[in-house]
C-alpha cells in the first residue's frame, strides 16, 4: 500500500467513525423542543438582556499579535534552513538582507505593542476606601484589644 | 451605662418625657413617628452613647382587638455596650412610618421584610417591594387576621380549610 | 423466572413482551441503551434545604454515589436527574418548573425528602410552602425521610433504575 493510500485510508476510518456516532445518536435520541426549552439559561429566571456579554478588546489584541508571530515564526524556518545550506555568497547575501528586513519589521511591531502595554494583561484598579464615620477608631481599636 | 442614666439621656434628646414599654426586653422608649428621624441621627453621633448599629427591626400586630400595630427598632453600641430599643405606634388603618434607611443602611432590607409580612408602609424608601413572599403574593402573611389564597398560579395552596387562618 | 403476580415480575413484564413481539435485536439495543443511561445519570443538585446536606453527604466516602456514576452537574442542560432536596417555596416553584423544562430527554425526577414528597413539617400551618413538589413537575421516585439517610437515597436512585431498565426504545 502507497504512503498516500494510508493516509486515505485513515482519514476514511476518521470520517466515518465520527458519522456513525453523530448517526446512532440522532437516532436513539429522542427530541422534543418547545418555546420553554430553547429559551436561554438564567438559573430558572427569565431571560434579562443581550445574550451576548461585552468581550474585553485585550482578548482580540492577544489573538492578532500571536497571529501575527506564529506566521512569522512558521516563515522563518524554511528561510533559516535555504540560507544555512546556501554556498553561493550572493545568494547567502540577498537571503542575508531579506531574512533581516523581514526580522527589522517584525521586531518593530513588537517593541511597539511592548512599550503601548498589549503584552501586559488587563489590571484591576482596586478604588480606595473613603468611608469615615462618626465614632473615633480609637474606641474600635479599644473595643478590638479586649479580645487579643 | 446603667438604665436609669440612659432613661434620663433619652429624655434629654428627645425634649421630653418618654415612656418605658414594660413588657419587652432590653429597655425599649415608646416614641413618635415623627421625631424618630431626629432621634437617630442624635444618638448616632452623642458622645456618650456612639449608637453605630441598628440590629433588628419587628413588628408586631397585638390582636384582632388592637386598633395599633406597632414596629420595635434594637439599638446597639458596640463600643459602649449599651443595647435599648425603641417602640413605635402606628394605626392600623393608616400604618406609614418614616424610613430610616438614609440614616441606618441595614434598615433598607428590614424595613421591607416589615412591609412584606404586615403591610406597613414607610414613606421615604427608595425600593419598597416584597422581599420573601413573591412578587404578586396577596396579603400580609404576619397579621393575625390573614387569611391565605386559595390559589397561587394554579397550584393550590392550602392542604385543607383549617390551615387558611393564623389559628394559632 | 418469577412467579407471575410477584413485584419482580410485574416490573420485568414490558420487557419480556417487547422481547417476544420486537425480536431480540431491538431487545438487545433496549438492554445497552438503559444501561448505559442508567450507569451514568448525571445529577442536577437541586438542593434547597437541610437535605441538600444529605445529598452532599451521599457523594462522601461511605456512601459514595459516584460509583453508580452519578456526578452532579450545576445546569439542567447537562443532567438526566433532577434530585429536588428541599422545602419547595411557591417564590421557588416558577423556578423549578422552568429548570425542568430546560432539561433535555430523557429526564427523570426523584423527590427526595418530607418537604418535597408532601410538604412536610409546614404542611399544615406553612402559608409559602408547596404541598408537594408533584403538584409542579412530573416525580419518578418518592424518598421518604426528613432528612433521607443517605443509604434512603441510594435505594431511591436504585428504584430509579429499576425503572430505566424497563424503558424500550418502541414506547415513547
Amino acid at each position: 500500500m502507497s504512503g498516500l493510500g494510508q493516509v486515505l485510508l485513515f482519514t476514511g476510518a476518521g470520517i466515518v467513525f465520527i458519522l456513525v456516532t453523530l448517526l446512532v445518536s440522532r437516532l436513539i435520541s429522542p427530541s422534543k423542543p418547545n418555546s420553554e426549552k430553547n429559551e436561554v439559561y438564567e438559573s430558572g429566571e427569565e431571560p434579562v438582556g443581550s445574550y451576548w456579554p461585552a468581550i474585553s478588546n485585550g482578548y482580540f489584541v492577544l489573538a492578532l499579535l500571536f497571529i501575527l508571530f506564529e506566521i512569522e515564526v512558521i516563515l522563518l524556518f524554511p528561510l533559516a534552513l535555504v540560507f544555512g545550506k546556501s554556498t553561493d555568497p550572493i545568494q547567502a547575501g540577498i537571503l542575508w538582507v531579506a531574512i533581516s528586513g523581514f526580522l527589522i519589521i517584525l521586531v518593530a511591531g513588537l517593541a511597539y505593542a511592548w512599550a503601548k502595554g498589549h503584552l501586559d494583561w488587563m489590571k484591576p484598579k482596586p478604588e480606595k476606601n473613603t468611608f469615615s464615620g462618626v465614632v473615633p477608631e480609637e474606641r474600635y481599636k479599644a473595643f478590638n484589644s479586649r479580645f487579643k | 451605662m446603667s438604665e436609669q442614666l440612659l432613661h434620663e439621656k433619652v429624655q434629654v434628646i428627645c425634649g421630653r418625657d418618654v415612656q418605658q414599654a414594660e413588657q419587652y426586653s432590653p429597655i425599649t422608649f415608646r416614641l413618635q413617628p415623627d421625631e424618630l428621624m431626629g432621634f437617630f441621627e442624635r444618638i448616632k453621633s452623642d458622645t456618650d452613647l456612639y449608637i453605630d448599629r441598628l440590629s433588628c427591626i419587628t413588628g408586631i400586630d397585638p390582636g384582632k382587638d388592637s386598633e395599633h400595630m406597632e414596629v420595635l427598632y434594637h439599638l446597639e453600641s458596640i463600643t459602649a455596650g449599651i443595647l435599648f430599643a425603641v417602640l413605635i405606634s402606628v394605626p392600623k388603618s393608616n400604618p406609614i412610618i418614616p424610613s430610616v434607611q438614609s440614616i441606618w443602611k441595614s434598615a433598607n432590607w428590614l424595613e421591607r421584610e416589615i412591609f412584606d409580612m404586615y403591610g406597613i408602609h414607610f414613606s421615604g424608601h427608595p425600593d419598597l417591594r416584597r422581599i420573601l413572599m413573591p412578587a404578586d403574593w396577596e396579603g400580609y402573611p404576619l397579621r393575625k387576621d390573614y387569611v391565605t389564597q386559595n390559589e397561587y398560579h394554579g397550584i393550590q395552596v392550602e392542604a385543607n380549610e383549617e390551615s387558611k387562618t393564623n389559628s394559632l | 423466572m418469577e412467579t407471575p403476580g410477584t413485584p419482580l415480575a410485574e416490573l420485568g413484564k414490558p420487557y419480556r413482551e417487547s422481547f417476544g413481539n420486537s425480536g431480540i435485536i431491538v431487545s438487545k439495543i433496549d438492554d445497552l441503551l438503559n444501561w448505559s443511561r442508567l450507569s451514568s445519570m448525571f445529577p442536577m443538585t437541586f438542593g434547597l434545604a437541610c437535605c441538600a446536606i444529605e445529598f452532599m453527604s451521599t457523594g462522601t466516602q461511605p456512601y459514595d454515589m459516584d460509583r453508580f456514576g452519578m456526578a452532579p452537574r450545576a445546569t439542567p442542560r447537562q443532567s438526566d436527574v433532577m434530585i429536588v432536596a428541599g422545602t419547595v417555596t411557591f417564590k421557588m416553584a416558577d423556578r423549578i418548573k422552568r429548570l425542568y423544562e430546560q432539561m433535555a430527554e430523557p429526564r427523570y425526577v426523584i423527590s427526595m425528602g418530607s418537604c418535597s414528597n408532601c410538604g412536610g413539617p409546614y404542611w399544615q400551618h406553612g402559608y409559602h410552602v408547596v404541598k408537594g413538589v408533584d403538584k409542579i413537575i412530573p416525580v419518578d421516585v418518592y424518598v421518604p425521610g426528613c432528612p433521607p439517610r443517605p443509604e434512603a437515597l441510594i435505594e431511591g436512585i436504585l428504584k430509579l433504575h429499576e425503572k430505566i431498565k424497563t424503558e424500550s426504545l418502541l414506547q415513547s
